[in-house]
């Protein structure tokens, strides 16, 4: 254990991964006690598994989306009482070490930490995902006038104040370029913190697809007329 | 004739139906009344379509019906599209409400 306070909480949003989320747990716990794990609606063993592996589980009785299962895991660690929140995928490609580095990273005057694989580094990184990331973060820069180096990675923290003004209208994978719309909005400091993501072959079959991106910027513009 | 019966009676039963929904979404009847009394007027004097039609740049009445008719289809369904939308953030709201009281209850939480 190092010397992330009790307060800092880690959520992390799972649909269906039973396979891996028990190991990621127990990592993540190493790290940092307070785990949140959101049950998206899955229908196989994932919610009983992270329940074992000591996280606190809450349980959406359908599948909405990783968005909103990140605004219920960020509104119940709050409600818990979180001086932080750190969002972290399921699917064991992110590195639980390093989210002292992003908590460390909010100290001098944050207000949210961006995990950017492109600053850090990548492991088994497919090419073609590496072009759709890169025109993602385009896309992100035209939507929301932020340019950063990474534009979808789920490794993140938030400080209170921060993840209290966050507020996830899209419940689908939308809601990466949506939470850097409202880090922009609300004028939150930000700083990119460079991160390991290893590829494998279940993270690359449970990760997006490449042609959900067309869904995803159809979600971010129609967002806009409803706004 | 017969068609301009069916089609006069239809027409009527949309005014109706719109008009007594008035209290729950007071521009869309409106609109949706406006529309159907423009389209009974045009069910009794067709000619009068030509005439507009003509007016306005196209050839005939039935084309300007047949125009408008995919313009105001186009326009519902995107109405309709959004407010499935806004009905369905309700949704997700409401089941994200029901987890957290449900995770409430199995853990209360400290009282600040």
């Amino acid at each position: 254990m190092n010397d992330i306070p009790d307060s800092v909480f880690v959520v992390i949003p799972a649909l269906n991964e039973a396979e891996v989320v028990g190991d990621v747990i127990e990592q993540v716990r190493r790290e940092c006690p307070n785990v949140v794990l959101v049950n998206d609606g899955s229908t196989d063993d994932t919610a009983a598994r992270a329940q074992r592996a000591g996280a606190r589980v809450i349980s959406h009785a359908i599948n909405l989306g990783q968005g909103a299962a990140l605004q219920t895991g960020i509104t119940y660690a709050l409600r818990l009482g979180a001086t932080h929140i750190v969002t972290f995928d399921a699917d064991g490609q992110h590195d639980p070490r390093q989210i002292a580095t992003l908590i460390q990273s909010l100290g001098p005057g944050f207000d949210v930490a961006l995990g950017s694989r492109f600053k850090g580094t990548t492991i088994d990184m497919p090419m073609k995902r590496r072009v759709v990331l890169q025109v993602a973060c385009w896309v992100n820069y035209v939507l929301t006038g932020l340019h950063l180096s990474d534009a979808h990675n789920g490794l993140r923290a938030f400080t209170r104040s921060a993840a209290q003004r966050l507020s996830l209208r899209q419940a689908g994978m939308a809601h990466a370029t949506e939470i850097v719309a409202q880090v922009a909005r609300h004028r939150m400091k930000y700083v990119e913190v460079p991160v390991t993501i290893r590829y494998t072959a279940y993270s690359l079959a449970k990760g997006q697809k490449l042609s959900n991106s067309v869904n995803i910027l159809i979600d971010l513009l129609l967002k806009g007329l409803l706004r | 004739m017969i068609f301009q019966f069916i089609a006069s009676g239809v027409l009527m039963c949309v005014v109706l139906y719109a008009y007594t929904q008035g209290r729950m979404a007071p521009k869309v009847t409106a609109f949706a009344i406006v529309i159907a009394l423009v389209g009974e007027y045009f069910v009794l004097f067709p000619d009068h379509a030509a005439y507009v039609a003509n007016s306005v740049g196209i050839g005939r009445g039935a084309d300007l019906i047949f125009y408008a008719w995919i313009l105001f289809s186009l326009v519902a369904l995107l109405y309709l599209h959004l407010k499935l939308r806004v009905a369905n953030e309700r949704f997700v709201t409401l089941i994200r409400e029901l987890a957290l009281q449900r995770a409430e209850t199995a853990e209360p939480l400290p009282r600040n």
